[in-house]
């Protein structure tokens, strides 16, 4: 019988329990993983399991980090996202949530542009940190992401996105997500990107201020290639400010719409736009 | 000939509706048939969809069919297009 251990192929006898494995291969382990579940009873392991032993506490090695912090993906996952190439066009409150929820994910490779640098103002929602203020937005995320998985390659563009530069930066992307702040430049990159790369999937958002019901926020697929994340409404503008919750709802909206479209599936749940 | 246009966020509230069908003459434009449109409802509709000085607003996002379509070279209309309108808003 073949399973997984770690992530590496492994042959078992038939009928082989999950805490016999353990005692064999891993005494003293206290988080068990089957399948993207943690396993609390023993089991009798089955043909194809993906089973992950960890020792709370325990730096693992180098070679076995990667498995161990995918652990918890639904199995196949992680080896098909690794393959992946997703761009992220603005890094501020999307953008910056986005990247560190697709590390974490384990994309393979993630290509960021931003011209701008960390301000305090940006604090309220952006994943930086008040020793970064003044950093472009690239090398400050693109430290944070080493931090958060150092296995992801990341590729970084600090420079103003334009109708003339869209297509060559995120030229390799399986999907591109648009994070910018202003509506001008949002759609500016759904139409220039459309034009140069047509059949690349693009994941936009417009209306995630304040702090109406984060049931508003929705997912919305309004072409082929083009889905949409938010309340479609609340601008922000005086009086209504940018918030990290609603802000997050959203960016995690759009990621998860980036890792359904990347996992081969529908990426709204809602197809009536 | 007759398009669909479909309408998204503040549009659709200023509209009442979410798409209706428009009646086109032949070699009309989109942005003439939609200020035709426009001129039933609130002033904030055109507001929305036109720039003061010509032309649609950069913000707004126009899908023909199934696919985004840039404002500097929208095709002709044909008969039972479907035009989807996204006003974009600030926020991210």
């Amino acid at each position: 019988m073949r399973i997984t251990l770690n992530e590496q192929p492994v042959n078992l006898t038939p009928g082989q329990t999950l805490f016999a494995l353990r005692d064999q291969i891993k005494p003293g382990a206290d988080v068990l993983v089957v399948n993207g579940a943690p396993c609390r009873t023993d089991t009798i392991l089955s043909e194809g399991d993906a089973v992950v032993l960890i020792r709370r506490g325990e730096i693992p090695e180098a070679d076995e980090l990667e498995a161990l912090m995918a652990a918890r993906h639904t199995p196949g996952v992680h080896s098909r996202l690794k393959r992946s190439c997703a761009g992220i066009a603005g890094l501020g409150g999307l953008g910056s949530a986005i990247a560190i929820a697709l590390a974490r994910l384990g994309a393979g490779r993630l290509i960021l542009a931003d011209f701008d640098v960390v301000e305090p103002s940006n604090l309220n929602r952006q994943q930086y940190f008040v020793d970064q203020i003044g950093m472009l937005k690239t090398e400050a995320l693109s430290e944070n992401l080493k931090r958060v998985n150092p296995y992801v390659v990341v590729e970084t563009h600090a420079v103003r996105l334009t109708p003339e530069n869209v297509g060559a930066i995120f030229g390799a992307v399986d999907v591109l997500i648009e994070a910018f702040d202003t509506p001008e430049a949002k759609t500016m990159l759904v139409e220039s990107f459309s034009s140069a790369r047509p059949n690349t999937p693009i994941v936009m958002a417009t209306g995630l201020a304040g702090f109406e019901s984060s049931n508003t926020i929705r997912t919305r697929r309004l072409a082929a290639n083009l889905v949409v994340v938010g309340d479609l409404e609340t601008a922000a503008r005086p009086g209504v400010g940018l918030m990290a919750p609603r802000v997050g709802v959203a960016a995690h909206h759009q990621a998860n719409a980036a890792l359904r479209i990347l996992m081969g599936k529908n990426a709204e749940g809602d197809a009536t736009a | 000939m007759r398009i669909h246009v479909k309408y998204m966020g503040q549009l659709r509230h200023l509209a009442q509706r979410d798409e209706e069908v428009v009646e086109t003459a032949a070699n009309e434009t989109l942005e003439a048939a939609l200020r035709r449109v426009a001129g039933a409802y609130d002033a904030a509709f055109g507001q929305i969809l036109f720039d003061p000085t010509g032309g649609f607003r950069p913000s707004v996002t126009i899908l023909i069919n199934d696919a985004p379509a840039h404002k500097s070279a929208l095709p002709p209309l044909r008969d039972g297009d479907m035009v989807t309108l996204l006003p974009a808003i600030a926020g991210g």
